[in-house]
């Protein structure tokens, strides 16, 4: 724990926990009145998982940089518990309701590998991925706050020129269905998570209690956010949408995307974010993060004293975190979670890529003068 | 000292932007054309809009 975060425990809370608790659930309603009931759920969800990735420390770059550093397995042990999980129910409720759900389905190719090599190094340089940098941000950590805007404008950027990077070599859709897809699933955790035991440091090999509840809140939320939505939870679509209609406001013609002109993205651009199912989760996990930090008095850790190559640094990183995830169909959550607990093979591949671009991204960060600046 | 409460309050300060901004933008919201509460036994297709999804061109 850093001398800050001792402080901090020690100062009282910004604002009055009833009020935090009383925002957030006039948010959920007033959401659930001027939106619909869906949407109003799909925020409370959002915030649960904003919640539980801060209050207990969650994550999904973090425990790679872990395993990489110290070959401490605890953080990636428990994202394969909560995919576990999240497949047990997802993959037979897909076989079953397929006219009514959909998976995080996408295709292996050159450009999805070659975008979550990037995405792994480029979330080890800022320290956060998808939810990361969402989560940072809320909880007030100054590096994700710059890095998420050009995360936005990357992600709308990636998904303009997706077509062009898609026909460099794509393989079919592959995906693991039904009970046989499901047992291959949990058989391939098993793997990893064996894998990941052996080459453990002595003495790491225990998950810790805060990381078997994050796991098992996660994978609840995620379920959920699959009942809700019909979808699985997911992170970049909705920033690369945020960009899009703020370069709608601007005047900007989306008619030369391929991405961008497909009807049902039309439409999205033209409706509220307040009924897109990515838009309000990602607030709700801004939010979640937000009332924790404020909750427990994190608010009050001082800002890091940073170079000026590590803030240009994050800006070139938030974009190529944007635009790398966009080609490989998703971030940790939308591809590595949500692709592998829904079967599809590309959250497989997703995660060998992401973790060999981890082990670049983890020596690429003290050259760039962001240590030490979470 | 600066604190994360500036940067924190700065986070919630671009989600109002971000709101405002799709306010004066987009279609006015209207809950009584929402979907059912959850999409689970409602009987209607996603809408699809996930990082997963590669969008038809037609």
């Amino acid at each position: 724990m850093t001398e800050a975060v001792a402080v901090a425990r020690h100062m009282p809370p910004l604002l009055p926990r009833a009020t935090l608790i009383g925002a957030a659930l006039l948010m959920v309603g007033l959401l659930a009145v001027t939106a619909g009931a869906r949407y109003g759920l799909l925020l409370a969800v959002g915030l649960g998982l904003g919640m539980t990735l801060e209050g207990l420390r969650f994550g999904f770059a973090g425990p790679s940089r872990a395993m990489i550093l110290r070959r401490d397995p605890a953080g990636l042990l428990a994202q394969l518990i909560a995919i576990g999980l999240v497949a047990t129910v997802a993959i037979p409720l897909l076989a079953s309701r397929s006219e009514e759900m959909i998976g995080a389905h996408a295709p292996v190719g050159f450009a999805m590998v070659g975008g979550a090599f990037v995405f792994g190094a480029a979330m080890q340089v800022v320290l956060g991925c998808g939810s990361g940098t969402l989560v940072n941000a809320g909880a007030g950590n100054p590096v994700a706050l710059v890095a998420l805007p050009f995360f936005a404008i990357g992600s709308f950027a990636g998904a303009y020129h997706l077509f062009w990077w898609t026909d460099l070599g794509t393989l079919p859709e592959i995906v693991l269905t039904g009970v046989p897809g499901l047992v291959i699933t949990l058989a391939g955790l098993v793997a990893v998570g064996s894998v990941l035991l052996w080459l453990a440091a002595p003495g790491t090999r225990r998950i810790p209690r805060r990381l078997w509840l994050a796991a098992l809140l996660v994978a609840g939320l995620a379920i959920a956010n699959l009942l809700v939505a019909g979808q699985p939870w997911g992170v970049v679509y909705g920033l690369g949408l945020w960009t899009a209609k703020a370069a709608t406001a601007a005047g900007a013609d989306l008619s030369g995307s391929l991405f961008w002109s497909a009807p049902a993205n039309v439409e999205r651009v033209s409706e509220s974010l307040l009924t897109d199912v990515t838009s309000v989760t990602n607030i709700g996990l801004i939010g979640g993060a937000f009332l924790i930090a404020a909750w427990r008095g994190g608010l009050e850790q001082g800002l890091p004293k940073l170079p000026a190559r590590a803030w240009i640094a994050t800006v070139v990183t938030g974009l190529l975190l944007g635009y790398s995830s966009r080609l490989a169909f998703g971030c940790n959550v939308g591809a590595f979670f949500s692709g592998i607990s829904t079967g599809s093979l590309h959250g497989w591949a997703w995660f060998a890529a992401g973790f060999a671009g981890s082990v670049a991204g983890v020596k690429l960060r003290p050259w760039l003068g962001l240590e030490g600046g979470r | 000292m600066k604190t994360r409460r500036l940067t924190g309050f700065a986070a919630l300060a671009f989600l109002s932007g971000l709101l405002i901004l799709d306010r004066w933008v987009s279609e006015p919201l209207n809950p009584y054309q929402a979907p059912p509460i959850v999409a689970y036994g409602s009987g209607l297709a996603s809408g699809g809009a996930h990082c997963a999804a590669m969008p038809s061109a037609n």
